[in-house]
């Protein structure tokens, strides 16, 4: 159930002094089942990118595609659309709003029409994948803590049973054990079924988990790549302001001091296991 | 006159009502002491709910001791008549990078602490254009906050602070809703006060990168200090670190790794840079 | 819907003659115009107020097209004040319209009362296009300072607009936030009756209370740590200084205040 952008421009106001080219000829396929991310330095269009995909944004010219449609076609039922792609914006913990739990996470169901055995059964399904058990059905949504509120609000959006799930940096202002709970939860995702498009900062995070990433630069697609092809690049990364993950930073010094070791590093157990491999697996005599 | 600046002397906290059944009573703070010297540098880490922004509260009388006291440039917290003169010499910004900017110009704002403090006129505007200087956004000043991006505020936050000619500045986890560029603007905007103008500062975080910036690392948990010292100390313990669920520096990381996989690397590794001098030496050796 | 294009207020940046009077003077200046409208007894003193606000519209170098904008909302209040006064007075009948009469007296009444709106109105969006807002504030502040002892909270009232014109922006992209979000969990803000729609805006309402509330309470917080405790005490970095054209404006409107009381009383 792939996403299809063909040439997508976007341009806020324009015609008026604020005109701004958030996006520029961008092209994307996304496959069903991978797990896509998305990289750039804040302004470079990401946020913009990925407000098309479910038809939040229209496109200035190009085309969106969502399972062979054409958003900007009249067949094209906007609501089926943001069933089938769900999307977490930054802080989703700030939209919630409902009296309880439950009711919060049955927004979405029930703005699908679904009916109330139906609901009850998503609703429950995803508090479940979340974490959340029964006892937290009843409560209120406010006064949780920082990463409870977060799970709500991403069980709100799993509760519509997306095909793909679009998450805007879902670890930002998490301390590390949440940070920790979130991506484990988005690395399950996958093997739900879902085809799972990440926006991060973080390069470490995006190593570790994506099949595929989109760096954005300026409004348009800059490089894209596996993260192992893509993170040996480092100069062209740090000459548009982003990093590599650790592991590939550490790999690169040692090379420039003559070590000899694989392409495609990008975890620390990936670069652990190779220098133990470089050292003849053992190292100097203790 | 080695008096510290700021004494914690067995402090302890609870946002529970005194008079609440013993059981319910929950120590956010339990019998901490902390000393701070003029010009020192020092981090708090923690997790959420370990108490590290309760104690950073309790340094300019936001919050008064429940047990213990809190002594700031000699001056009890506890005592009513030093509240305005102890809240003169302990500047404080908060995480959220919105939610202290009062005024709508980024002027009237750093402004707004020395008109608080009753200062002549003419003394504000020489404050008002030494502290944007020594933030670098000078060229900002007439500029509406909104229109800033999330380092520039927290910029604008510190130079109001800086206006009010503090010996120390207290920031509660200032870049947690940062994107790294943000983040970066901070930290060396921070390290350059402390550094070039002798600032105290006390730094709440939970990421450790920051904390590896610091004279002394002290972490917290459950209202308790339980670790204290240099920050090369204080890495090295990575499994009491890890229990705390606080991360450590990639590079801590990858070193307790090959050591346990039988590299001999000397203790005391904190930077990607230190790892690599020291594997080489190494390989040079055998 | 894109909450993002609203502006508030309506000023229209420049360095004109009226840009750079005082925000004291304006705001006193509105007040001795809203008064002198309602003296002319005849023509000439509604010649000579037109006149005024003429030179006034030209002095401010904004586009006639933001001016008239501002007429915009009061069309049909002028339209129908028109057509009442037109119909309804009694008097020596001009003409008729069907069973309908119009007199000259109401034809005279209505022309008074539309002279008298469009004066007012567009007084009055002068004010806002040629002052920005901050200095509005600070306008007010300063003429009200006077009164605190009598027990105006002027510097309640100026902080209040302070945080509400540096807040408004960011609650706008806040609501525009939330509504994406619940757009994006299947909400229609479009169709359904009135009431269906009011309700449909529960779950943008609510997050943005909670969060303001949120927000007051860290920005009070944030204040303290500043050592804010009330007006008392309490200086600006920023005073407003009355130059020579600040006095030549408010002697010439007070002039011409004196001479239509003058005339008034006389005739």
């Amino acid at each position: 159930m792939p996403i299809t952008l063909r040439h997508v421009s976007h341009v806020y106001q324009p015609g008026t002094p604020f005109e701004w080219r958030a996006l520029d000829d961008v092209s994307l396929e996304i496959p069903e089942g991978q797990f896509w991310g998305i990289i750039g330095a804040t302004g470079s269009g990401k946020s913009t990118l990925i407000q098309h995909m479910n038809g939040l944004l229209k496109p200035t010219s190009g085309q969106v595609l969502v399972d062979g449609i054409d958003l900007a076609s009249r067949g094209a039922d906007l609501k089926q659309v943001r069933r089938k792609v769900g999307l977490v914006f930054q802080y989703p913990e700030h939209q919630l709003f409902a009296e309880t739990i439950y009711e919060d996470v049955a927004f979405g169901p029930r703005n699908l029409k679904l009916d109330a055995a139906e609901v009850e059964r998503r609703v429950l399904r995803a508090m479940e994948l979340v974490g959340l058990d029964e006892s937290f059905r009843s409560r209120s949504p406010f006064g949780l803590s920082g990463g409870q509120a977060r799970r709500v609000a991403l069980a709100g959006v799993l509760a519509m049973e997306p095909k793909v799930l679009i998450l805007d940096e879902p670890t930002a202002g998490l301390d590390p054990r949440g940070r920790e709970e979130i991506l484990s939860l988005v690395s399950s995702f996958p093997k739900l079924g879902m085809t799972v498009v990440l926006v991060s900062h973080s390069m470490d995070d995006v190593a570790q988990l994506a099949d595929h990433v989109v760096v954005m630069h300026r409004g348009r697609v800059h490089m894209q790549g596996t993260p192992a092809d893509l993170f040996k690049r480092k100069e062209e990364l740090e000459a548009i302001g982003l990093g590599v993950p650790a592991a590939a930073e550490l790999v690169d010094r040692l090379r420039k001091r003559g070590w000899t070791l694989p392409d495609g590093i990008v975890t620390l157990d990936q670069a652990v296991h190779a220098i133990l491999a470089a050292m003849g697996k053992g190292g100097a005599a203790r | 006159m080695d008096q510290p600046f700021v004494a914690v002397e067995q402090l302890s906290f609870s946002y529970t009502a005194e008079d609440a059944p013993t059981e319910e009573i929950r120590l956010a703070l339990d019998h901490v002491d902390l000393v701070v010297r003029r010009g020192e540098f020092v981090a708090v880490l923690g997790m959420n709910g370990s108490g590290k922004s309760t104690l950073a509260r309790q340094i300019n009388a936001l919050l008064l001791p429940r047990e213990g006291r809190v002594l700031v440039d000699g001056m009890d917290t506890r005592d009513e008549a030093n509240l305005w003169a102890i809240r003169d010499r302990v500047g404080m910004v908060f995480q959220n990078p919105d939610n202290q900017i009062v005024a709508a110009l980024v002027e009237d704002d750093v402004a707004f602490g020395p008109e608080n403090q009753g200062q002549p006129p003419k003394e504000i505007r020489r404050r008002v254009d030494e502290a944007l200087a020594a933030v670098r956004m000078t060229e900002m000043r007439h500029r509406e906050p909104h229109l800033l991006s999330g380092g520039q505020k927290q910029r604008v936050a510190i130079a109001s602070a800086l206006a009010l000619h503090p010996s120390c500045l207290v920031l509660d986890e200032p870049t947690a809703m940062l994107d790294p560029s943000g983040r970066a603007e901070v930290v060396e905007t921070v390290r350059r006060l402390n550094k070039e103008m002798g600032m105290a500062v006390i730094w709440i975080t939970h990421f450790m990168e920051e904390a590896a910036l610091a004279d002394r690392v002290v972490v917290m948990a459950d209202g308790k200090v339980q670790m204290e010292g240099p920050p090369r100390e204080i890495f090295q313990q990575v499994d009491r670190l890890r229990k705390l669920r606080l991360d450590v520096p990639p590079a801590v990381a990858a070193a307790q790794k090959l050591r346990a996989a039988g590299v001999d690397l000397p203790q005391g590794i904190l930077t990607l840079e230190e790892l690599v001098e020291a594997l080489c030496r190494l390989r040079c050796a055998t | 819907m894109n909450l993002q294009a609203l502006t508030i207020g309506q000023y229209y940046p420049g360095n004109s003659a009226l840009h750079r009077l005082d925000p004291r003077t304006k705001i006193l200046a509105i007040l001795i115009m809203s008064v002198a409208i309602f003296l002319p007894t005849n023509w000439i003193g509604y010649v000579v107020m037109t006149a005024v606000t003429l030179i006034s519209v030209l002095l401010s170098q904004v586009p006639i097209k933001f001016i008239l904008r501002g007429l915009k909302p009061i069309l049909i209040l002028m339209l129908i004040t028109t057509v009442f006064n037109a119909f309804l007075t009694p008097g020596e009948v001009a003409f008729s319209v069907g069973p309908c009469e119009v007199t000259w007296e109401g034809l005279r009444l209505s022309a008074v009362a539309t002279v008298r709106l469009v004066l007012l109105v567009i007084t009055a969006s002068l004010l806002t296009l040629t002052t920005s807002p901050i200095l509005l504030t600070d306008g007010l502040e300063q003429l009200l300072r006077p009164l605190a002892p009598l027990g105006v909270p002027s510097h309640e009232l100026a902080l209040m607009m302070t945080i509400a014109l540096r807040f408004i922006p960011t609650l706008i992209e806040e609501a525009d936030r939330i509504m994406k979000a619940q757009a994006a969990r299947g909400a229609d803000f479009q169709s359904g009756n009135l009431i269906a729609r009011a309700k449909g805006l529960i779950p943008v309402m609510v997050p943005l209370f909670v969060a303001s509330f949120r927000r007051a309470d860290e920005l009070a917080t944030a204040m303290e740590a500043r050592g804010y405790r009330g007006g008392k005490g309490r200086t600006k970095m920023r005073s407003l200084t009355f130059s020579t054209s600040d006095f030549v404006t408010l002697a010439f409107l007070g002039v011409l205040l004196a001479a239509l009381i003058w005339m008034r009383i006389a005739a």
